[in-house]
């Protein structure tokens, strides 16, 4: 008797460990690649790769707002960059795609912002790294209200 | 059922079925749907420029080819790479065979910076075969007319440089020498890979 009662303590141990586990694998998986200040969370930096002549490239990602209060995305800073500011990209009556820089972002609560080639995204200018497949750097993004957050661009194809 | 009309019999199968099997192939190519935008054909217009070679090259040169026109530019930041990298990725994905019979030809639309040294240093990044061909700004604006680009240099920026708007979208043209599709900026490559196997 007793030593059953042993045998499924342990039992409950180990479902007890297996569950730790298996939440925090969960956790890292679900936030690899996510970089959260406060209620902001920034997914998936990315530039593509670019010829080494390319004056200028374009950061894209995901901004998520999981706060109840709006935020707005002022700009950034990147050694890869000698500036870095905010675009969007349109079309124009005539059919032709044009871009206009533009103010802050809003990012109201619960919205997930995502900035590519179509839409908003950070145009870094007078790029001082090469955008070479793979490489990495690092980008400070600075919100109104949630301050500063550091994310790792990386180079890639798509 | 004697035993030469059982062969028969199964010989006419046979043959039902791979007429059948024909029959839906050639339905199937016939109504072929082009994710790309379809013309009506016209002939594309002639044209003479500068090659990144530094030579003088005309549309007509590459008659027997498909002819991929793209006007762009070089201090373009995200619509025309993402264009040369998603056309790389169409060739890749095409039959080898058939991808040494396309030629990309990007048009600058800002002559004054693009020089055949500048498409050299920035094209080969993208593909080897990508050809850059650029012109005074008078031959530019000939050439542009002609496809219905429209194209405008924007205000200076801080660093001194600057954008130009510019209907960004690749016009294919037949081995025949007829536009025969246009490609919108936003199809993918495998769209453009699939609809270029069926020209």
């Amino acid at each position: 008797m007793h030593a059953e009662r042993e045998g499924s303590l342990k039992l409950k141990q180990k479902l007890g460990l297996l569950a730790a586990v298996g939440a925090v694998v969960a956790y890292v998986i679900l936030t690899m690649g996510a970089t959260r200040v406060g209620p902001i969370v920034v997914e998936d930096a990315w530039a593509r790769p670019l010829p080494q002549v390319a004056e200028s490239g374009e950061f894209y990602m995901v901004v998520r707002n999981g706060g109840s209060e709006s935020d707005r995305l002022l700009g950034g800073r990147s050694p890869a960059c000698g500036m870095i500011a905010l675009w969007e990209r349109y079309r124009t009556p005539q059919g032709a795609i044009s871009m206009r820089e533009v103010g802050p972002i809003e990012i109201r609560p619960g919205q997930r912002l995502e900035l590519r080639v179509t839409g908003f995204h950070l145009m870094c200018m007078d790029k001082k790294q090469d955008f070479k497949s793979g490489v990495q750097f690092p980008l400070t993004l600075k919100f109104q209200k949630s301050g500063e957050i550091t994310v790792q661009v990386t180079i890639r194809a798509q | 059922m004697t035993r030469s009309s059982r062969w028969i019999a199964a010989l006419a199968i046979v043959v039902a079925v791979a007429a059948a099997r024909t029959a839906w192939l050639v339905g199937k190519e016939r109504n072929y749907v082009f994710h790309g935008v379809t013309t009506e054909a016209p002939l594309a217009a002639e044209f003479e420029l500068t090659a990144q070679s530094g030579t003088r090259v005309h549309l007509s040169d590459f008659r027997g080819k498909l002819v991929l026109l793209y006007f762009g530019y070089t201090h373009c930041p995200g619509v025309c790479p993402t264009t040369l990298a998603e056309v790389d990725q169409a060739l890749k994905a095409l039959d080898p065979q058939k991808a040494s019979h396309v030629q990309l030809l990007m048009v600058s639309v800002d002559p004054e910076r693009d020089t055949p040294e500048r498409f050299r240093a920035y094209l080969p990044h993208f593909n080897p075969t990508f050809l850059g061909l650029t012109g005074t700004p008078k031959e530019i604006a000939t050439v542009a007319a002609r496809y219905g680009i429209y194209y405008r240099k924007g205000a200076p920026e801080p660093g001194g440089g600057y954008f130009v708007d510019h209907t960004s979208m690749v016009m294919v043209v037949d081995p025949a020498g007829r536009v025969r599709l246009l490609f919108p900026f936003g199809t993918t490559a495998k769209d453009m890979a699939t609809d270029m196997a069926h020209l």
